[in-house]
């Protein structure tokens, strides 16, 4: 369970608040979405939970240890992080090199490093660029790397900064399938931050910032219905979504259940015939 | 323009050279330096160049690689033989000028010089082309963890060394951007008086710096999201093996050595 109580917090360089007065509790196996539009906030509360900023006001406990500088690097060897940009996490001078890097630095012995290392690029789909440089990969592939550098530290939770903003729309449903399976098999709790309403169809929970501040959280339908407050915090419903609008205002009855653009297709289809 | 490196880049084929563990490589290639100083006469400086093609062969590396990781320093051989040439004196003379003489002493002095140079550069190139930056970087940790005991910072030092290495390539990318970048805004790097041209390089040199700060200070924050706390406390993901071969090839420089000082009593 992540608890973040009152967090105030402005960047030693700048006076204004980039979270204010901020509290949310994520319960454990919970999939949230973190959304809202640019410099709303977002990476600064997951930096703050991952005790990668100081200086801020209130307080943030993970798995009932109070984040403090003696409980920071236990509550960090739970966390899995994956920032937003991909050139700038990677480490190690190879891929393989870069996904050890964070087991290297929780002094795995080398034979299980190794297999994990394995397992962790297989999953993301990236075993034959294991010996490649990050020079020669592309920004898509660099985050996948960065999620198998994440994934193989086993974390119990996992941040992801727009992890996936490089990636092609299959590669995308590609990583948020993978995200799925593992946590059902490892139990993970995830904390996603996104742009893209449609990436949030899969969380539980779907948290909207601005201004440092949340300003509604729900279930991802709920959300969705209500679209007002979606614009109004500088968003764009799902496609599917929009649709869905216009087909309402055209007097025809549409389920209440979110639909991704597969789905809609088929449903028109019923409909149609 | 910028990749070339000197002595020449990483070439990933495979051969008994390639394979050999690179703290040997390393070692073998600083000993043959050293040795090439030793030699004296025709015949040990033959000597040495046969060892040394004998070994370019058997990196299955393409002569010309040879000749790229020559050419960014050749200028500065011919200079040094010249000088040696017209500078020395002794034996016959066949040219002379003022201070200046060509004598048949200052020709082998020059030869030799030449020599020496040739072959320093050749076995460096031999590293350098068989081993991969990376590899040399765990070469230099694992040979320098005696120091640990009079407290280098050996980790730390090897871990900055291949973060620079792993970056290197990034920055030369970024600084081709920010060249396209003023040049869209009609900034001419390629012409003008030198000072125009040093001046030029102020607006890319400070953009660059910027972004390096910025991508440091992100990378500080993804190490330590990922455990970096520095120290020992660190397993290893790449170990390097000592294998049958480098004992082989140890026992090789050592037979050359032997060569060499007996050719030196010619
Ligand atoms: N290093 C920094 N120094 C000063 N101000 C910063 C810094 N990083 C972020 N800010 C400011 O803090 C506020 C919140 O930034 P944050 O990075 O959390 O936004 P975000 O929601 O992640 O945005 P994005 O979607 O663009 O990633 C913004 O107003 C931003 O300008
Ligand atoms: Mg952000």
């Amino acid at each position: 369970m992540i608890e973040v109580k009152n967090i105030t917090y402005s960047y030693p360089n700048s006076d204004s608040k980039a979270l204010n007065d901020l509290s949310v509790t994520i319960q454990d196996q919970q999939w949230i979405a973190l959304v809202g539009h640019n410099g709303s906030g977002k990476s600064t509360i997951a930096r703050v939970i991952d005790g990668l900023v100081e200086g801020y006001q209130g307080e943030v406990t993970v798995n009932g240890m109070p984040l403090n500088d003696d409980t920071v690097w236990d509550i960090r060897d739970q966390i899995g992080f994956v920032f937003q940009n991909p050139d700038n996490q990677f480490v190690g001078a190879t891929v393989q090199d870069d996904v050890a890097f964070g087991l290297e630095n929780r002094n795995v012995p080398r034979p299980e490093m190794v297999e994990r290392v394995q397992q962790a690029l297989e999953v993301v789909g990236m075993s034959e660029f294991a010996t490649r440089e990050p020079s020669s990969l592309s920004g898509g592939q660099k985050q996948r790397v960065a999620l198998a550098g994440a994934i193989a530290l086993q974390p119990k939770i996992l941040i992801l900064d727009e992890a996936t903003s490089m990636l092609d729309p299959q590669g995308r449903q590609e990583m948020l399938e993978i995200l799925k399976q593992m946590k059902q098999r490892f139990e993970l709790t995830i904390i996603m931050i996104t742009h893209d309403l449609s990436e949030t169809a899969m969380a539980d929970r779907v948290l909207l910032m601005n201004h440092g501040q949340l300003v509604a959280d729900a279930q991802p339908e709920k959300l969705f219905a209500r679209t007002q407050v979606i614009k109004d915090n500088g968003l764009e419903l799902p496609y599917s979504e929009q649709l869905k609008e216009q087909l309402a205002v055209a007097g025809i009855d549409l389920p209440r259940e979110y639909m991704n653009e597969d789905r809609m297709v088929e449903w028109l289809w019923d409909k149609l015939n | 323009m910028f990749t070339k490196v000197i002595f020449g880049r990483y070439v990933p084929i495979d051969s008994v050279i390639h394979r050999l563990d690179p703290r040997s490589k390393l070692v073998l290639s600083l000993y043959f330096i050293v040795l090439v100083f030793f030699a004296n006469n025709w015949q040990s400086y033959a000597f040495l160049a046969a060892t040394t093609l004998a070994t370019i062969l058997l990196t299955k590396v393409q002569l010309k690689f040879f000749w790229e990781g020559i050419r960014p320093l050749i200028f500065i051989i011919i200079l040094t033989v010249l000088l040696q040439i017209v500078f020395s004196a002794g034996g016959t003379v066949y040219w002379h000028w003022g201070i200046f003489s060509i004598t048949s002493m200052g020709l082998v002095n020059g030869v030799y010089v030449f020599m020496r140079f040739f072959l320093i550069i050749c076995m460096s190139t031999v590293l350098t082309l068989t081993t991969p930056p990376l590899l040399i970087a765990d070469a230099v940790e694992s040979l320098m963890k005696p120091l640990l005991k009079i407290k280098v910072p050996v980790y730390e030092i090897a871990l900055m060394l291949s973060i620079a290495l792993r970056f290197i390539p990034t920055l030369m990318d970024e600084t081709q951007k920010i060249m396209n970048a003023q040049r869209a805004r009609g900034v001419n790097f390629s012409s003008g008086s030198l000072i125009k041209r040093v001046k030029s390089i102020v607006p890319i040199l400070i953009p660059l710096f910027i972004s390096a700060f910025n991508r440091a200070e992100d990378l500080a924050t993804a190490m330590e999201s990922r455990g970096y706390r520095g120290g020992d406390h660190r397993s290893k993901f790449r170990i390097l093996k000592w294998r049958g071969a480098d004992t082989i090839a140890c026992v090789g420089m050592a037979a050359i050595t032997a060569g060499l000082f007996l050719l030196r009593l010619l």
